[in-house]
């Protein structure tokens, strides 16, 4: 055979793998009719699929739609039922009886009761099940600990009173744990699905009750979601979702400058660019989000911290809204406490601290170190690969410079490093932001900076503060509870252990034919309202 | 030939086990542990005990290492820490194919590229059309894929609209992938295509051919390009292997659910047993290649079979 024909074999032979590689896989397992679905890109592929073990936003958002817990955020980013109707709460706060919505079934057709949450509680809990979240979650709940641990694998808080009644004990009063259950560990699964998949729970076994159902998952491609035509509640405008899974930022932004998707995130770098685009700058949409970026100051790795003047000096000398206006194009708000907009507890009277190079520049003095002379070297740590980290920090090293003639290095860390360092308290100074678990200012205040708290590795201490979250954390009136976290977030403010920088805000592009999407603080809500039907 | 697939087989042995060794210890040392990675946040160390524990993070080092081999040897990689627990084995075979398709039809598209723009260049020696192919080939050796891919996307995706910017799912999300990862291989290929005929063309034997009354057309296509192709054929194991380690960074870029993206993925993560799997996977697809072209070399130069043989 001569070299042509030889080609020519070689080009045929690829064509053929290529087109059986691509071609292979394609029918989904649930038909779904393409008419209304809505498109939107996944940032990095699903991990994990068990709603026991889930962490990343995208996957919860996927997850939500699938499976349901007995509470959720509406849109005034309240807890409002889901599957259960109501609940009931003992005097002493420890005990949820909560009163299932009947005839709820799950995809496979099963009618969903009580048990299934002892269940699911239960499962999540097991150490077989690998959960790096359930301690988070339900680490409150009676016998919690002795399932986490494996002596037993009975879970003895939770009980089916009735098919559609269950009560969950709680070790101590804690108004927030409501807001724990609203977390995928708590969305309910189907036993005989996971059982007849080996005890997995994975894309053959994702049987729910929420609206939409799993048509197809085509690994590290694409998820599918079909419409649940039996849903219980508000029947989903939709036929299906479709997420396609695209970890690169550019092929994002194509594919819904292409229209392949509807709805896509906004690099900030990008930003600039979109809004001066007469077409997108009509797309875009913004988005508070419960969480809030700052630095921290690490009393355990860098001595002077520990003087309460060192720390207050840098919260003074810190432009926030230049780094607000440089590095993030606007899309922020500026921190004054701690507990962001929106989360009960959040004080919008609040000042913090202010911006006065001058009095920063005093206190510097005061504490020893006049123009930043005496101190030892001091390196600025943030999380490699996000540019508007990396011009927040440099725009804070510059501020050191140039108000307290501080010299920083800064210092990109990888992700996993950094997370190494900041649990093992090595990092003098580090970015950070602290996205909520759940909204309520429990988990902004006592989990982060009390005394001893399993965040607090940056050796914050002072008994005041303590003393008014302890007291906060088991209050039941929620009026006095915010006035307990606001005076505790004042301390802390003021004490400076962190420099609160800002609030976060999302920003995304959508189609005009997107309507009906619904949000709270959280992110998305499930959408059962959203069409894209033009 | 039997002998040297022998003698290559029971090389391949300790070649395998060095990159075991070397992937494991790279891992191990490494300055973040993947339990970090999971729970976040969320530095519980209670959790954290109990689930290096369960992934088996808490054994020796050597112990670690052997339940790795020995599973190796029976054909289970073990279970991802990140990916639900999926076994790597079913990981592997299902990205494999993926960057597989990749290579070959880059592969393809670089000779079906670089071989005529090899032969023309030569043919036109010096002229307008040969210093043209050179410069285009100068371009594609120098720059690295990481620079056209995005200019390739912002033109052909954005602006025009001809082509998606990422995906696996048809014809038309292979073009720019391929594009890329094709360009430097096509590249160096002319250059070497070019180069060879350049040599054939001046030989005896074409000068017999071309005197015997044979068409220039006739001997070009019946002599010159086959003995000019032999070189080409054998640099194209080199050129997988750069398709191989290339579909890194294109898979990465094109979000392509191959090998490379899964790699960096599990990089980034901390997933000791994918990022083991990957690596006796490229390195085995590697010797696989390297023992092809042994082969190929003996099959094409009877000394080199003959010389194997007496050993």
């Amino acid at each position: 055979m001569s070299i042509a024909p030889r080609l020519a074999c070689l080009h045929a032979a690829a064509l053929t793998i290529a087109l059986a590689a691509v071609g292979c896989g394609r029918q989904p397992r649930v038909a779904v009719d393409d008419t209304n679905v809505l498109r939107y890109a996944m940032q990095n592929k699903p991990t994990r699929l068990d709603p026991a073990s889930v962490e990343d936003g995208d996957t919860i958002d996927m997850l939500m739609q699938v499976f349901e817990g007995l509470v959720q955020w509406n849109e005034k980013s309240e807890i409002a039922p889901n599957l259960a109707e109501r609940w009931d709460i003992s005097p002493d706060g420890r005990t949820y009886t909560f009163h299932l919505k009947e005839g709820v079934r799950f995809h496979n057709g099963r009618t969903m009761t009580a048990e299934d949450f002892v269940y699911t509680l239960t499962r999540t809990l097991l150490p077989e099940t690998k959960s790096t979240v359930a301690r988070t979650y339900l680490g409150d709940i009676v016998g919690a600990e002795d399932v986490l641990s494996g002596r037993t694998r009975s879970l003895a808080g939770v009980k089916a009173l009735r098919p559609s009644t269950l009560e969950i004990r709680i070790d101590k009063r804690r108004p927030y744990f409501l807001g724990k259950l609203t977390y995928p560990t708590a969305y309910v699964v189907c036993r005989e699905a996971i059982e007849k998949n080996g005890g997995v729970l994975d894309d053959k076994a994702m049987v729910g009750t929420g609206p939409f159902r799993l048509a197809e998952y085509r690994h590290g491609y694409s998820i599918r979601l079909a419409a649940n035509k039996d849903y219980h509640g508000t029947k989903p405008r939709l036929t299906g979702i479709e997420r396609l899974i695209l970890p690169d930022s550019l092929a994002r932004q194509t594919a819904y400058e292409g229209g392949r998707t509807h709805i896509t995130d906004v690099q900030r770098s990008d930003l600039d660019r979109v809004l001066k685009d007469p077409k997108l700058s009509k797309e875009v949409r913004e988005f508070d989000r419960p969480a809030i970026w700052y630095l921290a100051l690490n009393q355990r790795a860098y001595p002077p911290f520990k003087d309460r003047r060192v720390r207050r000096a840098f919260a003074m000398a810190i432009d926030k809204e230049a780094i607000i206006r440089i590095a993030l194009r606007g899309t922020a708000k500026r921190a004054d406490g701690i507990v962001p907009p929106g989360v009960p507890g959040h004080d919008p009277s609040y000042r913090g601290l202010p911006y006065d190079p001058a009095k920063a520049r005093a206190l510097l003095a005061e504490a020893g170190y006049p123009g930043g002379k005496g101190l030892p070297r001091l390196v600025l740590s943030f999380r490699q690969g996000y540019k508007h980290i990396e011009d927040s920090v440099i725009s804070i090293r510059n501020d050191l410079k140039r108000n307290l003639g501080i010299e920083a290095d800064i210092r990109q860390v990888e992700w996993g490093q950094f997370l190494t360092e900041r649990n093992n308290g090595t990092m003098p100074c580090y970015h950070l932001r602290w996205m909520a678990d759940y909204l309520d200012a429990q988990n902004f205040l006592s989990l982060m900076l009390r005394t001893g708290a399993q965040e607090n590795s940056i050796g914050y201490s002072n008994p005041r503060f303590d003393a008014l979250c302890d007291k906060a954390d088991v209050e039941g009136d929620p009026a006095r509870r915010a006035a307990l976290y606001r005076q505790a977030e004042r301390i802390a403010v003021e004490d400076a252990p962190w420099v609160c920088l800002y609030f976060q805000r999302d920003v995304e592009l959508h189609k005009p034919e997107v309507r009906g999407l619904r949000d709270c603080l959280m992110g998305h809500l499930p959408h059962v309202t959203t069409t894209v039907k033009p | 030939m039997l002998a040297i697939v022998r003698a290559r087989l029971l090389q391949a042995i300790p070649t395998l086990l060095a990159v075991t060794l070397v992937t494991f210890l790279l891992g191990y040392f490494a300055p973040a542990s993947p339990v970090d990675i999971l729970l976040g946040q969320h530095a519980d160390p209670e959790t954290r005990r109990r689930l290096e524990h369960e992934y088996g993070l808490d054994r020796p080092a050597l112990v670690q290492y052997g339940a790795f081999l020995w599973g190796a040897v029976r054909g289970d990689l073990g279970r991802s820490f990140a990916n639900a627990n999926r076994p790597v084995t079913e990981m592997l075979t299902e990205q494999f194919p993926v960057t597989a398709t990749l290579a070959v039809l880059a592969l393809a598209a670089a000779i079906a590229c670089g071989v005529p723009a090899g032969i023309a260049a030569a043919l036109r020696h010096n002229s307008l059309l040969d210093r043209t192919v050179m410069a285009g080939v100068l371009v594609f050796v120098c720059t690295p894929p990481f620079v056209y891919a995005p200019l390739l996307i912002l033109l052909f995706s954005l602006r025009l609209g001809w082509l998606p910017s990422s995906g696996w799912e048809g014809p038309q999300t292979l073009v720019l992938p391929i594009a890329v990862l094709a360009a430097r291989p096509a590249a160096l290929i002319a250059r070497l295509m070019r180069s060879s005929m350049l040599d054939v063309v001046r030989q005896d034997y074409i000068r017999t051919a071309m005197a015997k009354g044979l068409s220039r057309a006739q001997v070009i296509r019946r002599h010159a390009v086959k003995n000019a192709f032999l070189p080409v054929l054998t640099a194209l194991g080199s050129a997988f292997g750069y398709l191989l380690t290339g579909s890194f960074v294109v898979e990465n870029i094109f979000s392509i659910p191959g090998i490379g993206y899964e790699s960096v993925q599990s990089i980034r993560q901390r997933d000791y047993p994918v990022i083991q799997g990957m690596a006796i996977l490229v390195a085995v697809v590697f010797l696989l290649v390297n023992l092809i072209v042994d082969l190929l070399y003996a099959w094409v130069d009877p000394r080199v079979r003959h010389s194997e043989a007496a050993r």
